[in-house]
């Protein structure tokens, strides 16, 4: 569920549509959780879908460490990516404001952490942007992601939490909960680099999540699933024009 | 699914968004049709759920026939009440459009259709001419909207229909024979 102080903007045909702050949200705020309602997709469940529903899919959700595809119900599915994003992930559940967010300003996450499978061209226009955006990334950076992630948690405790009613946390998540309750403002939270699924690699072009999702997979069912459902290709320059397809 | 050729606008401060159709849509058109994506919850199946969701289930969910809450995926949440509204059938499985729709014009359904419960009545303000003031939770809306309904699924088969493929023709059949229309032009083969 992303923050209730924001809303969906169109930005550009480039990139589509994006989440904007409607109010000050103070750094330590959970921007987004992961809640009941976000849809956890099988790669068979996604395969199996009428295919206007599966592009749905393909452009708008994530893959999580375990090879679910994660479709949020609302628009938090939307988030565009920055090198300098307004949040970090922590856990399997939350991101952190790692800055305060004035009104009218783009809420923004890491798409290197959420095993895109294929890497971007990015255009977020930010200083130290990466030019390219790849699921490799994380191997590199993770150590400053960690630590604006935990700058950011301590003031977690302090700030308020609109969203905390309506978490789904996970079992990497109760940390970070239990932390929280205590009003601690310090924790070993979880690192980014866990949040990528194993065997993750650089699927190129076109192959995208799925590569991604059913990395685990027997190679026979692997060989189908990319060649009948892979997006075709106009679809795949159309997406790859875009800083990215949201989370 | 919403059909493809509408976007979300803001109305005001009141109202917050809406459904707005960008191209002409045809009365008989299928607007929205009830999808895999779109989440289906038997009754009691959310009672777990903690008082912090009800307001949220009351926004964002409407109940079926059955009692069930239907939490759609996409734009289809956004649609606003209005006494004469532009679209209708939700029961059905999918909805179509009961008039022309004109490009810029809202799509709206009759919230009294979508089985309020007893306490879900409300002060209405959605300024069409025949706005009844108050829409009652007591179901009278759908017998009320039966014959506009009728009409509209009438064309059916002579409009285009962007959504087609997410309506099981089994549904659109039952959808026709519910508000007694004959259910298919299917017809049988001369006996030789
Ligand atoms: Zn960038
Ligand atoms: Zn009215």
């Amino acid at each position: 569920m992303i923050h209730p102080h924001t809303e969906l903007r169109y930005v550009s045909s480039t990139v589509g549509h994006g989440v904007f702050a409607t109010a000050f949200i103070p750094k330590g705020t959970f921007l987004w959780v992961l809640d009941p309602f976000d849809r956890i997709l099988t790669v068979d469940e996604v395969r199996d879908l009428p295919p206007v529903l599966k592009q749905a899919v393909e452009r708008w959700a994530y893959v999580d460490p375990t090879g679910h595809f994660v479709f949020c119900w609302d628009h938090g599915r939307f988030m565009n990516h920055s090198c300098r994003p307004t949040s970090r992930g922590i856990g399997d559940a939350f991101e952190i404001a790692v800055r305060d967010v004035l009104p009218g300003e783009e809420l923004t996450c890491e798409y290197g952490i959420l095993n895109i499978g294929k890497t971007f061209d990015c255009a977020c226009g930010q200083l130290g942007c990466r030019g390219r955006v790849g699921p490799g990334d994380v191997e590199r950076l993770f150590p400053s992601w960690d630590a604006e992630a935990e700058d950011a948690f301590r003031h977690a405790a302090s700030v308020p939490q609109p969203l905390l009613p309506f978490v789904k946390a996970g079992p990497r998540d109760h940390a970070v909960l239990d932390a929280l309750a205590r009003g601690a403002t310090s924790v070993t939270l979880p690192s980014h680099r866990e949040y990528r699924r194993e065997g993750a690699h650089d699927a190129g072009e076109g192959e995208g999540l799925w590569a991604i999702a059913g990395v685990h997979e027997n190679p026979q069912r692997r060989a189908r699933t990319t060649r009948a459902d892979r997006p075709s290709a106009t679809r795949r320059r159309a997406s790859s024009r875009r800083v990215g397809a949201a989370r | 699914m919403i059909h493809p050729d509408t976007e979300v606008r803001r109305v005001d401060d009141v109202v917050g968004v809406g459904v707005f159709a960008t191209a002409f849509i045809p009365r008989g058109t299928i607007t929205w049709a009830l999808d895999p994506l779109d989440q289906v919850f038997a009754p009691g199946s959310l009672d777990g759920l903690g008082p912090s969701w009800e307001a949220w289930l009351d926004h964002h969910t409407y109940r079926d026939r059955e009692a069930r809450r239907i939490l759609c995926w996409d734009a289809a949440r956004a649609m606003n009440h209005s006494c004469e509204p532009t679209c209708g059938g939700s029961d059905l499985g999918f909805e179509v459009a009961l008039v022309d729709i004109a490009p810029g014009e809202q799509l709206t359904n009759d919230y009294g259709t979508l089985h309020l419960e007893p306490n879900e009545g409300f002060v209405c303000r959605c300024g069409a001419p025949g706005c009844r003031g108050v829409v009652a939770p007591d179901g009278s809306a759908w017998e009320r909207g039966l014959p506009l309904l009728r009409e509209a699924l009438t064309y059916l088969t002579v409009v285009p229909q962007p959504l087609a493929p997410l309506v099981a023709p089994a549904v659109l059949r039952a959808g026709r024979r519910a508000v007694g229309l004959p259910g298919t032009e299917r017809r049988r083969r001369p006996s030789l």
